[in-house]
């Protein structure tokens, strides 16, 4: 279904940017001046910034939480990550 | 074998894997440059964004040659 197949895209993308933050962390903590890697990580921290956005924007948090506005704890109503991993592998 | 003998004569005997002199008995890890990055997607799925690093163990381990 196409709505699922976005909500995997954004969520995918979330993912990417986000593991590759953590190797460059991993880099930098031996390599503190290295400018190549300080840059590489701004960049997707920013990057990483706009895709969480746009994902909750459609689909509510990643993280436990309430969002302006609700009236329920919508946390429990998201798909559970072993229902999006169901999803991602129907997709 | 790890070790092979270098072509220049100052140095004892080098590393397959790197060209830094390396004394015996003495535990070392070549120290990592930042190149050779994968793309995001691919990085996460390979487990890693260097492919320097990106060394699955396929039975007998990583080729002698030291690229993988």
């Amino acid at each position: 279904m196409a709505q699922d197949s976005t909500r995997q895209t954004l969520i995918k993308r979330v993912q990417m940017y986000e593991f590759a933050l953590t190797e460059a962390n991993l880099f930098l903590d031996t390599h503190p001046d290295n400018q190549e890697a300080l840059a590489y990580y701004k960049k997707y921290s920013e990057l990483l910034q706009q895709a969480k956005a746009e994902y909750i924007s459609r689909y509510g948090l990643l993280e436990p939480g309430v969002m302006e506005g609700d009236t329920r704890w919508r946390w429990v109503d998201d798909p559970w990550p072993w229902e999006m991993q169901k999803e991602q592998e129907e997709v | 074998m790890l070790f092979q003998p270098c072509n220049n004569d100052t140095s004892n005997g080098c590393a397959v894997f790197t060209d830094q002199p390396i004394s015996l008995a003495m535990a070392y890890v070549a120290r990592q440059e930042w190149q050779d990055l994968y793309e995001t997607g691919l990085g996460l799925s390979r487990g890693t964004i260097f492919a320097q690093l990106d060394k699955p163990f396929e039975r007998e381990g990583t080729t002698t040659d030291g690229t993988r």
